[in-house]
């Protein structure tokens, strides 16, 4: 799978993946975050929540109950941006 | 914070514009010049964030410098400065940017780091260099083209073979022409030795101007798996009798391994001599940002054992072998 698939909750299951602007492969450590599945305030929608480290993004991912994307709070060089669906 | 707003997420064409910037953002843009990485003097002064200097884009060193910083950035205090990797063109760089202070950590070669500890070759004494951690081996590559002509190829001799070696900006140039010094003109004719980029290294053998090439690298190396791909490359063990004396007696090279199955149809395990790469700094660094950055790496070892290849056998808790003579961080 290539870093494309971060769409999708299969992402999630990876442990190595093709870094699409590079070719190259980066590892990944991505575990679901069980104790605290997210509920939304805005629209109460449950999100599957997951811990992701790796070279590239850092973080967490948001995927709703189709298993699509749905946002994260992802750090870059420390940065913290996060990205949401708003209703 | 940014916040998107669903009509402009949700929208067919502007979606895939702002998931192209999400990309952008998240996965960098390789090959942007050192000269553009290097961090402005303010904010190498501003103690809100520290600068980790690691290697060119793609290769070992800068994803390995990415993890670490992504790692402790993570879980550091909110209080403390914030880890920042960035580009470096090889060792000799990283040392003068890092005595000059415009960075303040870097991934080296050991043994580039002990000569400039000890003022050995080009480099004058520098004793206010400081060992981290170590991280990973870096083992020696002897490459050749997998062919007929090749089933027996010869590795105790380099006398009658044409021989390329990484060019002068990569420490690994630094360390075999040391190597080939020792083993001396009964070994290999230095003269006749040409230097070339990795990715040139393998054209050239590819296109059966070089017999042999040699690079010290993290593995595995893009250019080495490219030369498997394109003309089949092999490695060999760089390993006999003579070049293992000549290790033993060695301050700087330990014999190490490249794990079968690192590069594409390597059934065995590849014997050769390597270096280590190491974590430095100065002891003018932070000692309290140093020992938080040290302790949340060493917390966090398993996670890293998994997010490159060349961490599989990270131990953050052993006493770095090759620099037995230098000052370990915290230590004045």
């Amino acid at each position: 799978m290539t870093t494309n698939g971060l769409w999708t909750e299969s992402f999630c299951n990876q442990e190595e993946v093709i870094d699409a602007v590079t070719g190259g492969v980066i590892g990944v450590v991505i575990d679901p975050i069980t104790n605290r599945r997210r509920r939304r305030k805005e629209n109460q929608r449950q999100l599957n929540s997951y811990d992701v480290v790796s070279a590239k993004i850092t973080g967490e991912l948001l995927y709703d109950s189709a298993g699509i994307w749905s946002g994260g709070i992802l750090q870059k060089s420390g940065q913290e941006i996060e990205y949401e669906q708003i209703q | 914070m940014n916040r998107f707003n669903k009509n402009i997420f949700m929208h067919p064409r502007l979606s895939g514009v702002i998931f192209s910037a999400a990309l952008f953002l998240f996965y960098g843009v390789p090959g942007f010049a050192y000269a553009q990485s290097l961090p402005e003097q303010d904010e190498i002064n501003n103690s809100a964030v520290f600068t980790l200097a690691t290697g060119r884009p793609g290769s070992t060193h800068a994803q390995v410098g990415e993890i670490l910083c992504n790692v402790y950035n993570r879980q550091r205090d909110p209080n403390s400065p914030l880890c920042r990797s960035i580009y470096s063109p090889g060792g000799h760089q990283q040392l003068a940017d890092m005595l000059s202070n415009k960075v303040h950590m870097a991934i080296i070669q050991s043994d580039v780091v002990a000569a400039a500890y000890m003022g050995k070759k080009q480099f004058k004494t520098n004793d206010q260099l400081r060992v981290l951690l170590p991280l990973h081996d870096q083992v020696m590559a002897a490459v050749i083209k997998d062919s007929a002509a090749n089933s027996r190829f010869d590795i105790t001799s380099m006398l009658s073979k044409r021989v390329t070696i990484t060019d002068s900006i990569r420490d690994g140039r630094f360390t075999l022409r040391r190597l080939f010094a020792t083993m001396g003109p009964s070994y290999i004719n230095e003269n006749n030795i040409v230097e070339m980029t990795p990715a040139d290294q393998a054209q050239a053998i590819c296109d059966d101007r070089f017999d042999i090439g040699f690079m010290i690298l993290g593995h595995p190396n893009g250019a080495i798996q490219q030369g498997i791909h394109d003309c089949e490359l092999k490695l060999v063990p760089f390993d006999f009798p003579k070049l293992r004396a000549v290790v033993e007696s060695s301050r700087y090279l330990n014999m190490g391994k490249i794990p079968k199955d690192t590069y594409t149809g390597q059934m065995a395990i590849i014997s050769a001599p390597s270096v280590a790469a190491l974590l430095v700094t100065t002891d003018r660094f932070n000692h309290e940002t140093g020992l938080a950055f040290i302790n949340i790496l060493r917390d966090n070892q398993s996670i890293l054992r998994r997010l490159h290849r060349s961490l599989v056998d990270l131990d953050l808790n052993r006493r770095p072998t090759l620099v037995r003579h230098m000052k370990l961080f915290g230590q004045d």
